[in-house]
């Protein structure tokens, strides 16, 4: 407790948290559209003895209401010196929360020694901490990729109430029965990834989503903080992990040759060998999209999202007829070790 | 460029220039010639003194406490009263339940991380509190002899340090409806009116600044908006039971809250506000009297349809009420009206 309440008051609102010109550790934020990756990057990032990285703390809702308490100039916080005590203090929020999960001690999941500190949550690209005091890691993923994911996620959650109205019907036909086997589940998916409420609704969500963060990132390389940005694509990541962990170390400023080695434990290697459509880690590959989406399917999603998937530099070529049978070891039940949420509630 | 500026600006170039090794090896010896860093003018609010709402600066103890209430049912006027009182200030808008908004959202959600850690909850709720003292102990600043220091925004009852004194204003909802519909007309401020409303704006704003008095007439302008007139008889209505609601709750919890009418501080304005001296630890005997220059009479001497202090008047409702707002407001808001006491039944 004593280092998490001399960094507080170091960082806090009395000395001004990125005034201070030796802070006890500097912040990170690891951001991108839901099953884009967001949770793999943080995995690799915690190979290394000095970063800490963990999630998902969604600071945003926070910096959502402080935006609202700035937006009407006869609102007081829109002036000095509220504007400012404001923003100090959620600088503050943000460095003691980050500094205080990191040094825990070691047993209960903390890395005392950790002098990178990040979040990860899967949010839209926005300033929490002004760059170059906050450093940013975003990842892009095929959205038709993230489409199949998102919609095994939503089977495996069950959780129709959270779903938007529009497409909640569809969802609650099938989610009964998509719970009893892993065969079950894969019918399921198929059905909603064949329903064009869905798959619409959803490319246009992915595209705006990602639409921001692209403008975003231009925005921040116009206003010269380019080197505070580091972009990732779920897809070069998973071809050369190596490669690109290692700019991940050196971006945010440590060695690459002091991280632990990938492996399958620790979730880093990439994919997870085979499916398992009732985890959190289901399949983890690339292009898998090709199994589940058909050409009609396809069709539809590049009505919506197609020119960002361009943009992004994926290939919009049409798709099979029908989707790609799976193969017999990707349909075997699965081994994979659960995961973090699966072993708390066992 | 100040001194201070200059020194901050060569001191940052020499810092770029020395290499890190010799960096910590000269910072120990270099450290004792700087000057000091600023001294932090709202240090005091960082921490509460017996509470969350009270603070001590230089030997002096400062009280923060709050006023609440729907917009244009007497907020303005209430400050105005207050102030008058030489040992409290009170300024707003403040608006603070929006940033509490925000940090409810962070902190409920069973997934995310600051939902399962007491220590991210205990840092959440400190940085908060934290930073509604600081924000308030700066604004006051410009009046150093108040002990007492207030914000005013209207806003339902929500305790923004728990404790704190709390006043809640309430008003006729229908005298509401009339005085909100011409304040919007009057500032024509699209960008402050909900977006489903904003084309009214546009469509009535223009014309009411050049001719107010033909909005008189109920059946155009915003009154003349039935989704308008549901929506805001509908706002009134949850507001005042959200609060009738909130009130004993929060005084169970040892959050005081002093609740007046807007129709009773017109009635009895000397009564009303020596109750909420006397609230807030004040003596009524040390403030000044209500005037008409510190707008703290009730009413104004005549209706100007071009001002924020409009008319000032209760149950004017009774010359703007048509059949078509009547039949809508009781659809909405006739349980309000009665629990709040301003009818007894829903034959009015």
């Amino acid at each position: 407790m004593n280092v998490i309440r001399r960094t507080i008051q170091r960082l806090g609102p009395a000395r001004g948290a990125l005034e201070d010109p030796t802070p006890l550790v500097r912040p990170f934020f690891v951001c991108g559209h839901p099953r884009s990756g967001t949770n793999w990057v943080s995995s690799l990032l915690n190979l290394h003895p000095r970063v800490f990285c963990d999630g998902e703390f969604h600071f945003h809702l926070i910096r959502n209401g402080i935006e609202g308490f700035q937006s009407q100039p006869w609102y007081v916080g829109s002036r000095e010196p509220v504007r400012s005590e404001t923003e100090r203090a959620f600088a503050s929020l943000v460095l003691g929360c980050l500094t205080a999960q990191a040094h825990r001690p070691a047993e209960h999941g903390g890395k005392p020694g950790a002098t990178e500190v990040g979040d990860h949550t899967p949010r839209m690209l926005r300033m929490l901490i002004p760059p170059p005091a906050g450093r940013y890691i975003i990842i892009f993923r095929d959205g038709r990729d993230v489409l199949v994911s998102w919609t095994f996620h939503l089977l495996k959650t069950a959780r129709p109430d959270i779903m938007h109205p529009q497409v909640r019907p569809i969802f609650e036909q099938v989610l009964p029965a998509a719970g009893e086997s892993a065969d079950a589940a894969r019918q399921a998916a198929r059905r909603l990834l064949a329903d064009r409420a869905w798959v619409q609704h959803y490319a246009a969500g992915w595209s705006d989503h990602t639409g921001h963060d692209l403008a975003t990132m231009r925005q921040l390389k116009a206003d010269g903080h380019a080197s505070s940005l580091l972009r990732l694509s779920y897809e070069e990541l998973h071809a050369d992990t190596q490669t690109h962990r290692a700019r991940m170390y050196t971006f945010l400023g440590v060695k690459p040759s002091e991280a632990s080695p990938l492996s399958r434990e620790s979730h880093t290697a990439p994919g997870f060998g085979r499916e398992a459509p009732r985890s959190f880690y289901r399949r983890g590959e690339v292009g898998d999209w090709r199994n589940y989406i058909d050409a009609q399917s396809h069709g539809w999603f590049l009505e919506r999202a197609g020119a960002r998937l361009s943009e992004l530099g994926y290939d919009v070529a049409p798709a099979a007829s029908t989707p790609k049978p799976l193969t017999p070891q990707s349909a075997q039940p699965t081994t994979v070790p659960p995961s973090r949420e699966e072993k708390k509630t066992s | 460029m100040t001194t201070q500026g200059a020194d901050a600006g060569l001191i940052n170039k020499v810092k770029a220039a020395v290499p890190r090794p010799l960096k910590v090896i000269l910072r120990p010896m270099v450290r004792p010639w700087l000057a000091p860093p600023p001294a932090d003018p709202y240090a005091c609010a960082d921490r509460g003194v017996g509470n969350e709402w009270t603070i001590v600066d230089r030997e002096r103890t400062y009280k923060f406490f709050f006023l609440c209430g729907s917009w244009k049912s007497g907020t303005h006027w209430v400050q105005a009263l207050i102030n008058l009182h030489p040992k409290a200030y009170m300024t707003g808008e403040f608006h603070f339940e929006l940033i509490h908004g925000g940090f409810s959202s962070y902190l409920k959600r069973r997934w995310r991380l600051p939902a399962k850690s007491r220590v991210l909850q205990d840092i959440a709720h400190e940085s908060l509190r934290r930073c509604i003292r600081r924000s308030m102990f700066a604004q006051t600043r410009s009046h150093p002899e108040a002990v007492m220091l207030g914000d005013r925004s209207p806003r339902i009852l929500k305790a923004m340090l728990p404790g704190a004194p709390h006043i809640l204003l309430h008003r006729d909802g229908r005298d509401l409806l009339i005085s909100r519909s011409y304040h919007m007309l009057r500032t024509n401020n699209p960008g402050a009116m909900l977006p489903q409303f904003a084309h009214l704006l546009r469509r009535w704003g223009p014309e009411y600044k050049l001719s107010p008095e033909k909005f008189r007439d109920t059946t155009i302008g915003l009154l003349g908006d039935d989704d308008w007139v549901r929506y805001l008889s509908r706002f009134w209505a949850e507001s005042c039971l959200h609060d009738l609601k909130a009130m004993p709750r929060l005084i169970s919890r040892g959050t005081p809250v002093h609740f007046i009418r807007y129709e009773d501080l017109h009635a009895d304005l000397e009564g009303n506000r020596a109750a909420i001296y006397r609230f807030l630890g004040l003596d009524p005997a040390e403030a000044a009297p209500p005037s008409v220059e510190t707008k703290t009479l009730p009413g104004f001497k005549s209706e100007n349809l071009k001002s924020a202090t409009r008319k000032g008047q209760s149950g004017e409702w009774r010359c703007s009420f048509t059949d078509r707002i009547t039949r809508i407001f009781k659809e909405e808001a006739a349980e309000a009206l009665v629990q709040m006491r301003y009818e007894k039944n829903t034959n009015w």
